[in-house]
């Protein structure tokens, strides 16, 4: 649906984005995972017509994007904003109608986004008078009022509560039924995994990995052991020092093995001693580590 | 580029605006400042008391039927009974050397009728009864009746003024006309201008930048904004005109009740209030029907001129602290006509009234100035709207560039090297 092919951009001295190539497809999300700085934005900005490319293009349904075309995006910036003063109804008619709306459907649209949301009540109030949260779904409101095909979003979860984020993940997932496609860039790695059907990998401006999330996950193997017990493996891990920590709560560890020897059997055995375990697998790794490696070897690399 | 956009832009941009309080406290308040301004000269003229003779020496008096005897007329009073006498002193009324001039013809014998030629209404009321014990006496003579049976017999002579027009007059309507233009036209174009610098800093502060850009292209944004702004301009403009003539006429109403029986019976203070009220009328006038396309037609010539430069101090800066200095260099050249308004109205046609009516960011200011209070050459009018559409052209097109780069920057142009990334960014 959406196609972007060896776009460069730079800034000056900085390069932004490096030979970026990926692929949207309908009643999907994409899900851009990058670190701060890693080009997200500029990416998102040049795939909504926003920032022209330095060299490359970008494709909608085979054609270069055109202006016709701007009508089936909506885009959720990153910087939110809307007029503080202004009642949240008056500038979501006026968004509707820059967005191609007329006056009916601009109103019929705010008005049922609105009542989708549960926010139809805050109609004639200010903007100012909104909590972030509230602000936060207007903005959607904004992204999504003209019924677009693609969305943009740009860390859509940010300042949100766990309660509106959970909110928000079932209206992905609805859209997503209805068969739009998604783009949801964000640097909180566990989103993807959340959300997510494909991911692409940004770094430095560069893709450096993008497919499936699941085919992905399955690539790396499952090389991650998950143990939860209650009571101290601190011992026990001292005693492996070609186990890597990935991640450590309360009473739950994930372990990477660089080396077969020490086995995990012998972690096993050992563990048993020490503590209560109620949970000993093997998984797949989390988005995060694959990321981590990810970005490790190309760095290695260069 | 979708001229519909724009145009929903501009009309959105407009209602907006216009739905305001502040807006139309500002256009009912705006014009008090210029009343108060002259309510202050009318106390003065209070104050400082009435300008109408006090003595004969600023009255003549033509016989046409060449029959009163000069012995029986006030002392100094002027008298004659030659024509050429009577066209020299109509010139001397022009001119404001002489207040008035009573003519004496057949009809004051016949019917009592005596006709007062001055620049004004409301000859003084002491003279006036002075002039008529005199007057009567000396007609009882001519036609061997006592005075006092001339008296009965007439009751009292039948005065009627008739009003002339000086030269001075007609140029000081022309320079209070002047004046209010380039008052008028500087708090237009610097109020709507700033507007646009200011509404572009909302959008930055609101961060609402990003989505409107997201939705239309930066050049139909800025031609929507300032489309939408100017129009709120010209629509003040339309109501202050309304206002003014409204203002006009309800001044003008217990004048044209008054004047005809006013002469006798007015106080003196009177007759420069009737002045004073038939300048600001006479101002209008011109203002209205002879200056309100000019005065259109250089704000909006001067708006987007000026619209153009505002912008891009708003997509320079990020908030208004960083605006305000640009901003003061911008108003400069509007506010420097105004400055020398003084010097220019004392000589409206130097070298200096020339060169600020040709330099294109004062010439909407300087041409509807010059057209009013002096004579202004066609070259001079073509080559000052020649210089502000070139130059206007030259700013939208610049300003059009900037905006698209400074909507997205959450930083201004805040160093040199700053101004050179921007730079390097429009090529």
């Amino acid at each position: 649906m959406l196609e972007a092919r060896q776009l460069w951009k730079r800034y000056g001295s900085t390069v932004a984005l490096q030979d970026c190539t990926l692929t949207l497809r309908p009643g999907r999300i994409l899900g851009l995972l990058g670190p701060n700085g890693a080009g997200k934005t500029t990416l998102l900005r040049i795939l909504s017509g926003i920032l022209p490319p330095d060299s490359g293009a970008v494709l909608f349904e085979g054609e270069p994007l055109q202006r016709k075309h701007l009508q089936q995006l909506g885009y959720l910036p990153e910087e939110r904003g809307l007029y503080r003063r202004l009642r949240v109804g008056e500038q979501l008619l006026y968004l509707a109608r820059l967005r191609g709306l007329d006056a009916v459907q601009a109103r019929q649209a705010v008005f049922g986004w609105l009542e989708r949301l549960g926010a139809q009540e805050w109609y004639r109030r200010r903007v100012e008078e909104l909590s972030k949260g509230m602000q936060q779904k207007v903005q959607l409101v904004a992204a999504l009022v003209h019924h677009p095909r693609v969305l943009l979003l740009d860390e859509p979860t940010s300042g949100l509560d766990p309660i509106n984020a959970s909110e928000l993940g079932e209206l992905l997932r609805e859209l997503r039924s209805e068969g739009r496609a998604i783009v949801l860039s964000t640097h909180r790695m566990e989103q993807v995994e959340e959300f997510c059907d494909d991911v692409v990998l940004l770094h430095r401006g560069r893709v450096l990995l993008q497919g499936e999330v699941r085919e992905i996950k399955r690539r790396w193997g499952r090389d991650t052991l998950t143990v939860e017990f209650s009571g101290d493996l601190t011992a026990v891990l001292s005693s492996f020092p070609n186990v890597r920590i990935l991640s450590q709560t309360s009473g739950r560890l994930e372990l990477r093995w660089s080396t077969p020897d020490p086995s995990p059997q012998a972690f096993l055995r050992l563990a048993l001693e020490h503590a209560e375990l109620h949970a000993f697998r093997w998984s797949e790794p989390s988005m995060r580590e694959i990321f981590l490696d990810v970005v490790t070897a190309h760095e290695a690399a260069q | 580029m979708n001229w519909r956009t724009s145009l929903l832009i501009a009309a959105w941009e407009f209602r907006r605006r216009i739905l305001r309080r502040g807006f139309w406290l500002a256009t009912l308040l705006l014009p008090l400042l210029p009343v108060s301004f002259f309510g202050l000269v009318l106390l003065l003229f209070l104050i400082s008391g009435s300008g109408t003779p006090r003595s004969w020496k600023d009255v003549a008096l033509y016989d046409a039927t060449a029959s009163l005897s000069p012995s029986w007329l006030p002392a100094g009073i002027r008298f004659s009974t030659d024509s050429s006498d009577w066209h020299r002193w109509q010139e001397e009324l022009r001119q404001e050397r002489l207040q008035w001039v009573v003519a004496v013809t057949e009809s004051t014998f016949q019917h009592g009728k005596l006709t007062v030629y001055g620049l004004r209404k409301g000859f003084p009321r002491e003279l006036r009864q002075e002039l008529e014990q005199h007057l009567l006496r000396s007609i009882a003579l001519s036609r061997k009746v006592d005075s006092l049976t001339a008296s009965l017999l007439t009751q009292g002579l039948r005065w009627e003024t008739e009003l002339l027009e000086s030269s001075k007059q007609a140029l000081g309507v022309g320079i209070g006309a002047a004046t209010l233009v380039v008052i008028l036209l500087v708090i237009l174009l610097v109020t709507y201008g700033s507007t646009i610098t200011e509404s572009i800093l909302e959008e930055k502060e609101d961060r609402i930048a990003e989505l409107l850009v997201g939705a239309a292209r930066p050049i139909e944004l800025l031609l929507g904004k300032v489309g939408g702004i100017g129009a709120v301009g010209t629509f003040q403009l339309l109501c202050w005109v309304v206002l003014f003539g409204a203002l006009s006429l309800l001044l003008s109403t217990p004048i044209a009740i008054e004047a005809p029986r006013g002469t006798a019976s007015s106080p003196p203070a009177a007759s420069e209030l009737a002045d004073i009220v038939r300048f600001t009328e006479a101002t209008t006038t011109v203002l209205l029907r002879k200056a309100f396309w000019l005065v259109v037609l250089c704000f909006g010539m001067g708006y987007v001129l000026y619209a153009g430069l505002f912008a891009i101090v708003g997509a320079a800066t990020v908030n208004r602290t960083q605006a305000a200095t640009p901003q003061v260099f911008l108003v400069t050249p509007l506010v420097a006509p105004a400055a020398l308004l003084g010097f220019l109205v004392e000589f409206p046609e130097s070298t200096l009234s020339r060169v600020l009516t040709l330099f294109p960011l004062t010439s909407p200011v300087m041409l509807p100035f010059r057209a009013f209070a002096g004579e202004l050459p066609w070259w001079e009018a073509a080559g000052a709207v020649v210089g502000m559409l070139v130059l206007a052209g030259g700013i939208f097109w610049f300003a059009g560039k900037l905006y698209r780069i400074g909507m997205l920057h959450l930083s201004g142009v805040t160093s040199w090297r700053a101004l050179l990334l921007w730079l390097r960014q429009l090529g």
